[in-house]
C-alpha cells in the first residue's frame, strides 16, 4: 500500500509539475521560446524540445481548456490509482513531434498539451471501462465520441469545436490521434494489471 | 656608302625605340565600381520617408537584389547578371536555414530602376509577393602600380611572361533588410575582402576582372559570416522591443492541438456522471 501511494503520489506531481511548467511557459515567453518545438532548431540539435514542446501554449483560451482537461484527467487517473500514466504523456509528448519532423517539414513551430490531454482522458476511460463492469458502456460510450471527434477532425481537416479563424495556428487533428493511441497501447502495454493494487474500491475514486 | 658600324647602331636605334613603343608607361591607375542604396532609396535628398512600426507576418518571404550602380566605371568590369545571381545565391543561403523565412525571391537588376526608391520596392513587393527585401549595394576600388618587373617590358617577351603590374582590389558588399511596408530598415550586415596580386602586363585587364570577381566572392562569404551575427542580434532585439517590432504568424506556420470549450465541458459532463453513476452504485 505504501508503494501504491507513493507511486499514485509520483503521478500526480507529474501532472502538477506539466500543468505547471505549462503555465510559466506561458508566461515567459523566453522560456516558451526555449521548449517550443523549431523544427530548424531540433535539427541542430536542441532535441529536448521534441518532448517539451507540448508544454508551450499560444493563446490563453489555448492553455486554458488544455490544462482543465489534462489536469482533471491526471489527476483521476493517479486518484484511481491507474499505472503507467507517465507512458501516456511520453507517448504523446514526443511521437508527434517525431512525426512532424520527418513527415511535415512546413510545420515549423507546435505545441499544446491537447494531445497528452487526449491521451490521459481516453486513458482515463479505458482502465475505468475496463475496472467498472456497471458503468463501462458509459465508459466506453464517451472513448466512442472522443474517437468521432478525431475521426471526423482528421477526414474534415477542421476542427469542430474549434473556429479555425479564432485560434493563431493551425489546429493539427494528429495530434490528438497520437494521443488516442498512446492511451490505447499504453492499456494494451499494462494489461491486465493496470491499477497498482487489486483491491474492492480501486476501480473507485 | 654607310659603314657597317653605322648600319648596326641605326638597327640598335630602331629596335630600343620599337620597344620604347610597345611598352607602355602606365604609372598608377585607380578604377571605381560602386552602388548605393541610399541614392537608390531617396534619390532626392530633401524628401525622406518616415518609417512606421514594421509589421513581420512569419514565415517571411524575403527578397534579395543589388541596388542600381551609381559610380562611374568601366562597363568591362562591372557585374554580369550571371555573376550578380551567384551571388545573391550564395548570400540568400544563409536565408534559407532560418525557420522564419519561407521562400527568397533572387530578383534581377532589370527590375530595381535607378533612384526607384520605396515606389519602385512597392512594384516588386507587388510583382514577387515578398514582405522583406535585403538590398545589396557594393563599393569596390581596384588600384595598379608597376613594379620593378615592369622594366622587363623593355623586351617583347617580358611583357607577356613577367608579371610587373600590382594590383590591388578592396570591397564592401553591404546588405541592408528592409520591411517594404513599413519603410523600417530591419538590420544590416557589411563583408569585406582585400586582395593582391600581380599580373603580366597583357594578361592585367583579364587578371583584375578575375580578381574584382573574386574579391565580390569573399566578400559575400565575409557578408554571411557577419550576416549570422546580425541576424541573432536581430531576433534579441525583436524579443526586447515588442513596441518596435510586431510579429504575426500567418496560418499554417504554428501548429497544435485545440480541444475548444464546447468539447472540453461535454467531456466534462459525461465523466461526471460516469463516475457519480458509479458511486452511487
Amino acid at each position: 500500500m505504501v508503494r501504491q501511494e507513493k507511486i499514485s503520489a509520483q503521478g500526480q506531481a507529474l501532472t502538477l509539475f506539466i500543468v505547471g511548467i505549462s503555465i510559466i511557459a506561458y508566461c515567459f515567453p523566453r522560456f516558451s521560446d526555449l521548449l517550443v518545438y523549431d523544427r530548424q532548431a531540433i535539427l541542430s540539435g536542441e532535441l529536448w524540445r521534441l518532448l517539451t514542446a507540448p508544454l508551450v501554449h499560444f493563446s490563453a483560451s489555448h492553455i486554458f481548456w488544455d490544462i482543465v482537461v489534462f489536469g482533471v484527467a491526471g489527476l483521476a487517473i493517479n486518484a484511481a490509482g491507474f499505472r503507467c500514466f507517465w507512458l501516456v504523456c511520453s507517448f504523446a509528448a514526443v511521437i508527434p513531434s517525431l512525426l512532424f519532423l520527418l513527415a511535415f517539414p512546413e510545420l515549423e513551430r507546435y505545441g499544446g498539451l491537447s494531445g497528452l490531454a487526449t491521451g490521459a482522458a481516453a486513458y482515463f476511460c479505458l482502465c475505468s471501462a475496463h475496472k467498472s463492469r456497471k458503468n463501462r458502456m458509459i465508459w466506453l460510450g464517451i472513448l466512442a465520441l472522443m474517437g468521432t471527434k478525431i475521426f471526423v477532425e482528421a477526414t474534415m481537416g477542421a476542427p469542430i469545436f474549434v473556429q479555425a479563424e479564432s485560434i493563431p495556428f493551425r489546429v493539427l487533428p494528429s495530434v490528438h490521434i497520437l494521443g488516442y493511441l498512446g492511451a490505447l497501447a499504453t492499456i494494451m502495454w499494462t494489461w491486465p494489471n493496470i491499477t497498482l493494487s487489486r483491491t474492492p474500491n480501486s476501480g473507485r475514486l | 656608302m654607310p659603314s657597317k658600324s653605322g648600319a648596326i647602331s641605326f638597327i640598335i636605334i630602331f629596335i630600343f625605340f620599337s620597344l620604347m613603343g610597345c611598352a607602355e608607361f602606365y604609372g598608377k591607375r585607380q578604377s571605381r565600381y560602386t552602388s548605393s542604396v541610399v541614392e537608390y532609396l531617396y534619390p532626392e535628398k530633401e524628401v525622406a520617408e518616415v518609417p512606421a512600426i514594421p509589421s513581420l507576418s512569419l514565415p517571411l518571404r524575403v527578397g534579395i537584389a543589388f541596388v542600381p550602380e551609381s559610380g562611374v566605371g568601366p562597363e568591362a568590369k562591372r557585374l554580369s547578371e550571371k555573376e550578380k545571381m551567384d551571388l545573391m545565391k550564395r548570400i540568400s543561403s544563409e536565408f534559407r536555414t532560418l525557420p522564419f523565412v519561407k521562400d527568397i525571391e533572387l530578383i534581377p537588376s532589370g527590375y530595381l530602376t535607378n533612384g526607384g526608391g520605396f515606389t519602385n520596392l512597392d512594384q516588386i513587393r507587388t510583382m514577387y509577393g515578398v514582405d522583406v527585401i535585403a538590398l545589396l549595394s557594393h563599393d569596390q576600388v581596384q588600384h595598379t602600380d608597376e613594379g620593378m618587373l615592369s622594366l622587363s617590358y623593355w623586351t617583347i617577351v617580358g611583357a607577356y611572361i613577367i608579371k610587373g603590374e600590382k594590383n590591388d582590389t578592396s570591397t564592401m558588399v553591404d546588405a541592408v533588410l528592409y520591411d517594404i511596408p513599413s519603410r523600417k530598415m530591419l538590420f544590416r550586415a557589411p563583408g569585406t575582402s582585400h586582395i593582391k596580386g600581380s599580373s603580366t602586363l597583357v594578361n592585367l585587364s583579364e587578371q583584375l576582372r578575375a580578381d574584382s570577381l573574386n574579391g565580390f566572392h569573399l566578400a559575400a562569404d565575409d557578408l554571411v559570416t557577419n550576416l549570422q551575427g546580425e541576424l541573432n542580434r536581430f531576433k534579441e532585439k525583436v524579443k526586447e522591443m515588442p513596441e518596435s517590432y510586431a510579429i504575426q504568424h500567418k496560418p499554417g506556420y504554428t501548429g497544435g492541438g485545440s480541444l475548444g470549450a464546447g468539447y472540453v465541458v461535454t467531456l466534462l459532463i459525461f465523466g461526471g456522471l460516469a463516475l457519480w453513476s458509479g458511486r452511487k452504485k
